[in-house]
């Protein structure tokens, strides 16, 4: 699967007060000091108003980080929009890490104020081309997204392959708690 | 597995969709090449919808700095000033808004894969997806092209969206359907090749009765609205047909060409109105190339003999029958059978939306609901949901509006209390529609080129703002409508709300302040049969708080049924300006910093760090009188319209072009002779032909508003030419303040600079 197109979301916590918009003047300053190495950050918007939708963005030339509201669940989701060099399991460990740095960030900002969740990752390729939501694309990822998250997470890991077919290809990752996104970070070192 | 999509969809794309599609893959190609000239690459992607997007210039202030944005092609650019690799737009042709749950679905595939899982809904019922780099548009529009949607002529100077009622074929007072109408027109004019070479674009518009808005006839450059008529014994259908409206920034109502076209004519005539549009339109200066302007010069009548002429003499061409042949066959069947409202328990909320989103149509037991989209977007998941429930509810017809909703027809009203909890659920269950919470807004600051102040920012604070109070609201203040546009240019319609706003700005104490122009009185009714007046310009953030007011004072001034339009007009001009002017303060900026930027951007809203000297703080001090007293001068002329002194209405609107001029002027020339012919002639070569008084999309037309009125004054004066002259006067007014700001900052920049030793 040689697509660029990879997206990963970390999850709020349940005790997470973050509000949507309180997101806004933090990525305007990321795009001020331009923050996020190998990217050009662009601009920010402001969808907060679409219920369940991709909430705050930011818009760089190669990739969107938003604090995406899907399926009512708050959290940091970065999807890859230019190509990415390398095999898969190096370019999803750069998304990996891209996310994950910009996650603790944002818990930098905000202490006390939102926490994400080391023990639930969505995954999604966002690239109906080189990854068809089928049963087939998921025999072909599954032992390279086990692997992955297996180290990422800190041990086994269950994949729920969502199936809806006119869905991107998307799985619900979840594992025993990392612990911490700098531990998780540390395994992509 | 296939390794492109053109590959995929071998054989299910249209093969001249195709051919036009890799044409437009090998100029990209050659234009990163170098191979291609950008201005000529520029226009083949606009024709492609491939439009450019905010910041696309290379360079974005951050709010402390101005920032260069640097891509991987580095200085490649993909027409003049815009970089090659910077986020663009994409509009993609809805033809009438129809929708099928195919094309709703690769729509949304589109905005997941290319986009920021966004659609945006126009007000011409285009989809709208943001953020497209330029090498991703071919697989999309070859994905796009595979369910029947073509994104060639979205823009660029051709017929643009060809749109129509939503509720054509199920409305209660229509003359009949216009839908396979609009359709064959769109498919018709569709690269024909009389349609390629116009100076501007040509947008087309079908309305199924007089008396309603949903297709918006009037503001057209052609618009039919439906009717029939007997001729011997038998009923006949046809078109009463406008010509030459259009808003922009100086508004045109259309002018009648015929009280009725035969349907029969209405593919050859559009088509001999394109070629006359072809041949005489202007072609080198945009700003005059709409054909409004056209009409406005010839008039009506000989245009109507010049087109009746072409009809009669242009060469045959028969393709159109391919078109309108199959008309007749045209129907849309409803796919679930109609049952009415039972008496079941109405889930919360229910009744509210019932009220406002749905209506009867004139088949028994069917209804059409309106899908409120807030700022007209759906994430791609709303999309796809939607999709599915057209299979759910059998209702497989859906249409994008005008008013940025979405509609789903022929719902049997046995299932309304169902599709409402499946709205809802997927966070669609919003009532409101065409209510005063469903604000309109053209994408504004947020994304266009063009957008001085945060339109869709406002709009969604004013959203937010109105549906705390929509359950207590007065029923003629709910029924208002609000229309807001980033610039003059007027994409959100602001010309025909109850309540339209277009974006400005404003110097304060040497800070750029963004603010809205009020357009108070236009009319939404009646194929929007009247446009609102100018009535000055509030800060953006005391809108909210003077919205209330206003409408507060309708209420409680108000006489029996009174609309808002006979309120505005009995109230007057002065009346009014006296109610916004109050709202016109702006606090320094050590006091407040909030005024000095645009809603849900922290930014500070300026073009730099302002440096005051001694000598600005005087420059400013008398440039105030100055434009003070154009603006007085612009009221006036406002107030001498609303008392039918036309006249006067053109001389005062002349003599606050003048003021405004002369204010700018000073700044150069301190003893500035008081004659006209000196300070036109002054302006002209101090301001216009050195390029300060210019804007970077409008170039020149602003200044010509003035040389023209100067040049050559009307010998007959008339409520039309004067209202065109006050609305000049005001943008001209807008320009003298922007291009006092850029003086001001060249000014603050040179202070900066190093001295050489």
């Amino acid at each position: 699967m040689d697509s660029s197109k990879l997206a990963l979301k970390f999850f709020a916590d349940d005790s997470s007060t973050l509000t949507p918009e309180e997101l806004v003047p933090v990525f305007h300053s990321w795009i001020q000091n331009q923050v996020v190495p190998g990217h050009q950050l662009i601009d920010v918007a402001d969808y907060k108003h679409v219920i369940d939708g991709p909430g705050i963005m930011l818009i760089a030339h190669e990739s969107q980080f938003g604090y995406d509201l899907g399926d009512g669940k708050p959290g940091l989701l970065y999807s890859r929009m230019r190509p990415l060099e390398g095999s898969f399991e190096s370019r999803l460990s750069a998304v990996a890490a891209t996310t994950l740095a910009a996650c603790a960030r944002i818990e930098q900002a905000f202490p006390g104020k939102i926490h994400f969740r080391s023990d639930r990752v969505l995954f999604r390729v966002n690239d109906r081309l080189a990854a068809p939501n089928t049963l087939e694309t998921f025999k072909q990822l599954e032992p390279q997204l086990q692997t992955f998250f297996a180290r990422l997470l800190g041990g086994g890991v269950r994949i729920e392959h969502r199936t809806d077919p006119a869905r991107p290809f998307e799985t619900i990752i979840t594992g025993p708690a990392a612990g911490s996104l700098e531990k998780m970070l540390a395994t992509l070192a | 597995m296939p390794l492109t999509w053109k590959e995929k969809l071998a054989g299910r794309v249209d093969p001249a969709l195709t051919e036009e599609i890799d044409a437009f893959e090998a100029k990209i190609e050659l234009r990163k090449q170098g191979r291609l000239d950008e201005k000529v690459f520029a226009e083949s992607r606009l024709r492609r919808g491939v439009y450019g997007q905010r910041y696309d210039n290379g360079q974005r202030h951050d709010g402390i700095h101005t920032q260069k944005l640097q891509f991987p092609h580095g200085e490649l650019t993909k027409g003049p000033e815009t970089f090659f690799d910077a986020p663009g737009m994409q509009r993609i042709k809805i033809p009438f808004g129809g929708l099928t749950p195919q094309q709703m679905l690769v729509l949304a595939e589109c905005a997941d894969e290319y986009s920021d899982a966004i659609l945006h809904i126009t007000t011409r019922q285009d989809v709208q997806l943001h953020y497209i780099h330029i090498e991703d548009t071919p697989p999309m529009m070859r994905r796009l092209a595979a369910v029947g949607i073509t994104t060639r002529e979205a823009c660029g100077n051709s017929v643009r969206n060809v749109t129509a009622c939503p509720i054509a074929g199920v409305c209660n007072e229509e003359a009949f359907d216009v839908t396979p109408y609009a359709k064959a027109c769109a498919f018709y004019l569709l690269g024909h090749p009389d349609t390629q070479d116009f100076g501007r674009k040509f947008k087309i518009a079908f309305s199924g009765c007089k008396s309603n808005a949903c297709a918006l006839v009037t503001i057209h450059d052609m618009g039919g609205i439906a009717k029939t008529k007997v001729i011997d014994g038998e009923t006949v259908r046809g078109f009463e047909l406008y010509v030459g409206g259009g808003l922009g920034a100086v508004p045109y109502q259309a002018k009648l060409f015929d009280e009725f076209v035969p349907v029969e004519d209405l593919l050859p005539l559009s088509r001999a109105m394109a070629r006359v549009y072809a041949r005489l339109g202007e072609k080198k200066n945009r700003n005059k190339a709409r054909i409004k302007f056209l009409v406005a010069k010839l008039g009506i009548d000989e245009f109507k003999r010049l087109v009746l002429e072409e009809f009669r003499t242009m060469p045959a061409d028969d393709s159109w029958r391919k078109y309108f042949d199959p008309i007749d066959r045209y129907s849309e069947t409803p796919a679930a059978p109609p049952a009415n409202l039972n008496g079941s328990a109405h889930p919360a909320g229910f009744d509210d939306w019932h009220k406002t989103n749905v209506y009867r149509q004139r088949q028994a037991g069917y209804a059409t609901v309106t899908i409120t989209l807030p700022l007209g977007d759906l994430s791609a998941d709303q999309m796809r949901a939607l999709a599915a429930m057209t299979g759910r509810y059998n209702t497989p017809h859906v249409r994008t509006t005008v008013e940025q909703n979405l509609v789903f027809r022929w719902v049997p009203e046995s299932k309304l209390i169902d599709f409402y909890r499946d709205l809802a659920a997927i966070g669609l269950g919003e009532s409101g529609a065409g209510t005063i919470v469903d604000v309109v807004a053209c994408p504004g600051t947020d994304t266009c080129k063009l957008g001085i102040a945060s339109s869709r920012g406002l709009a969604g604070e004013l959203r937010q703002c109105l549906a705390a109070q929509a359950m207590n609201m007065d029923e003629a203040i709910r029924n208002l409508r609000i229309k807001i546009s980033g610039c003059f240019n007027s994409c959100g319609q602001h010309h025909v709300a109850d309540i339209g706003f277009y974006g400005n700005s404003r110097n304060v104490g040497g800070y750029t302040v963004p603010h809205f122009q009020v357009v108070l009185g236009g009319q939404w009714s009646e194929n929007a049969a009247s446009y609102g007046q100018a009535m000055g310009s509030v800060p953006s953030k005391r809108i909210p708080e003077f919205v209330g007011r206003l409408t507060e004072k309708f209420v409680s001034d108000r006489q029996a049924n009174e609309s808002f339009q006979k309120y505005c007009g009995r109230l007057g001009k002065k009346a009014l300006k006296g109610m916004i002017d109050e709202w016109t303060k702006v606090p320094p900026h050590d006091v407040d910093a909030s005024y000095y930027s645009d809603w849900g951007d922290p930014r500070e809203f300026t073009i730099g760090d302002m440096a005051m000297g001694e000598c600005a703080g005087e420059i400013v001090t008398s440039a105030e009188f100055g434009f003070a007293a154009a603006e007085t001068s612009s009221f006036e002329a406002q107030l001498a319209l609303e008392a039918d002194d036309y006249r006067r209405a053109d001389e005062l609107a002349y003599k606050a072009m003048i003021e405004a001029a002369s204010t700018i002027l000073r700044t150069q020339l301190p003893d500035l002779p008081k004659d006209n012919a000196t300070i036109v002639s002054e302006f002209r070569a101090r301001f216009v032909d050195t390029k300060l008084f210019w804007d970077r999309f409008a170039h020149g037309t602003f200044s010509n508003y003035l040389f023209a009125r100067h040049e050559a004054p009307p010998d007959r004066h008339t409520r039309e030419t004067a209202h065109q002259l006050a609305d000049q006067a005001n943008l001209f007014i807008d320009a003298a303040h922007a291009c006092f700001m850029k003086l001001q900052a060249n000014a603050a920049e040179a202070v900066k600079l190093p001295v050489a030793p």
